[in-house]
């Protein structure tokens, strides 16, 4: 008796067990995501493409880590993925301001050479 | 074990590692790079190293690397901070450097602006110049009567220039082409053409000659009062192109002349004359 009702228990933990919702997904794991999305948004695709698909690389390997049951191992990886996405966007930044600034020399240098002629006796 | 902290543990541990020489040694490679790169950072000109919150974060990050690689940490530990580390010193540079350039387009538009305003202020002084240059250059027109023709403006001088027979300039002459020679300052960049012209006592060949010779007078008069001589030409015609009937002393005064031609902005003196009689 005792053995069938073992049993039962575990056919109803195994059944169970099949209903068991997907593990729990770290905090970190969505903050990595914003962080992608917000790095996305700023044209890091084009002027910081590659920290920027490092974080995208990273937060895919952060998910298989929570499938496989190593929500550490996976929070880490979104830590790192959130890093990398908030480099691609300074990264980007960065770009953008020194195109403007050498559009601005650029401008600089016609404005100066028109300025000498006007100013020229 | 239990009573022992982690730290202790930890101490016992390595302790323990380094009597068996077996130990995993950590690898410090990624921390100490990411302790490169912050210095890196560190000595941004624009870089705040105190208040920046990505610095300060790096140095949390650097300090949680020591701490696990002192612990015995597993190195998958000291490197993810050691990343953390890095990236964040990385951003802080990077977004230094994104300062820096717009404070540096910044100031540059700014002395953009001011040499605008005095490049625009030069012109605009320029051109109240050349209207007072062009509104004395009409005043001195109307005083020696010029004619506004085709050929450009037309300045006659007649009368007494010259003795009879003689291309010598009289006193009188030279005080109307000294007029001549101030508007022809004010305009500096218009050619002159000089035409000698005679009435028709006399045979052609002498009066082309002596009118040739009388442009040439007014033309030398000029260029010793300042204007250059690559600005003039001077020609005689003779008879060739009176303006009054020659059957009288008035008309044949009329015809005994010189024309100061000066030549529309652009065309030269060099160029053949259009003289067409009128």
């Amino acid at each position: 008796m005792h053995g069938v009702i073992a049993l039962a228990c575990v056919a109803g933990l195994a059944a169970l067990g099949c209903a068991t919702p997907a593990p729990l997904r770290p905090a970190a794991l969505t903050t990595a995501e914003a962080a992608i999305a917000a790095a996305a948004e700023a044209g890091a695709a084009e002027l910081a493409a590659e920290p920027l698909s490092l974080a995208r690389e990273k937060l895919a390997l952060a998910d298989e880590s929570v499938a496989k049951g190593m929500p550490t191992r996976a929070s880490r990886l979104a830590e790192q993925a959130r890093v990398d996405a908030l480099l691609s966007r300074a990264l980007s930044e960065k770009a953008r301001a020194d195109r403007q600034l050498a559009e601005t020399r650029r401008l600089d240098a016609k404005i100066r050479r028109e300025a000498e002629s006007a100013l020229e006796p | 074990m239990s009573e022992l902290g982690p730290r202790s543990a930890a101490i016992a541990l390595l302790a323990l590692l380094s009597f068996t020489a077996c130990a995993a040694i950590p690898d410090v490679a990624d921390l100490d790079e990411a302790r490169a790169t912050y210095a890196i950072a560190a000595r941004h000109p624009n870089l705040d190293v105190e208040r920046s919150a990505d610095m300060q974060d790096a140095r949390r990050q650097l300090r949680l690397a020591d701490r696990a690689v002192a612990e015995g940490a597993d190195q998958e530990v000291i490197d993810h901070h050691a990343y953390l580390a890095k990236g964040r010193a990385r951003i802080a540079q990077a977004l230094a450097g994104a300062a820096s350039a717009n404070a540096k387009r910044a100031a540059l538009e700014a002395e953009n602006a001011d040499l605008r305003l005095a490049a625009s202020s030069a012109e605009l002084e320029r051109t109240r110049r050349e209207a007072a240059i062009a509104g004395e250059a009409a005043r001195r027109a109307r005083a020696l009567e010029a004619q506004q023709t085709e050929r450009g403006l037309v300045l006659t001088l007649g009368g007494v220039l010259f003795a009879f027979n003689s291309a010598d300039l009289k006193i009188g002459a030279k005080l109307s082409l000294a007029r001549v020679a101030g508007f022809l300052i004010a305009l500096p960049h218009r050619q002159v053409v000089i035409e000698g012209h005679t009435d028709d006592v006399g045979s052609q060949a002498y009066n082309l000659a002596l009118s040739r010779r009388r442009a040439e007078s007014v033309r030398d008069y000029l260029v010793e009062s300042g204007i250059e001589a690559q600005r003039i030409v001077a020609d005689g015609f003779g008879k060739r192109f009176p303006v009054a009937v020659n059957d009288s002393d008035e008309g044949r005064g009329r015809n005994r002349r010189v024309e100061v031609v000066i030549l529309e902005p652009g065309e030269a003196a060099s160029q053949e004359r259009r003289h067409s009689p009128k």
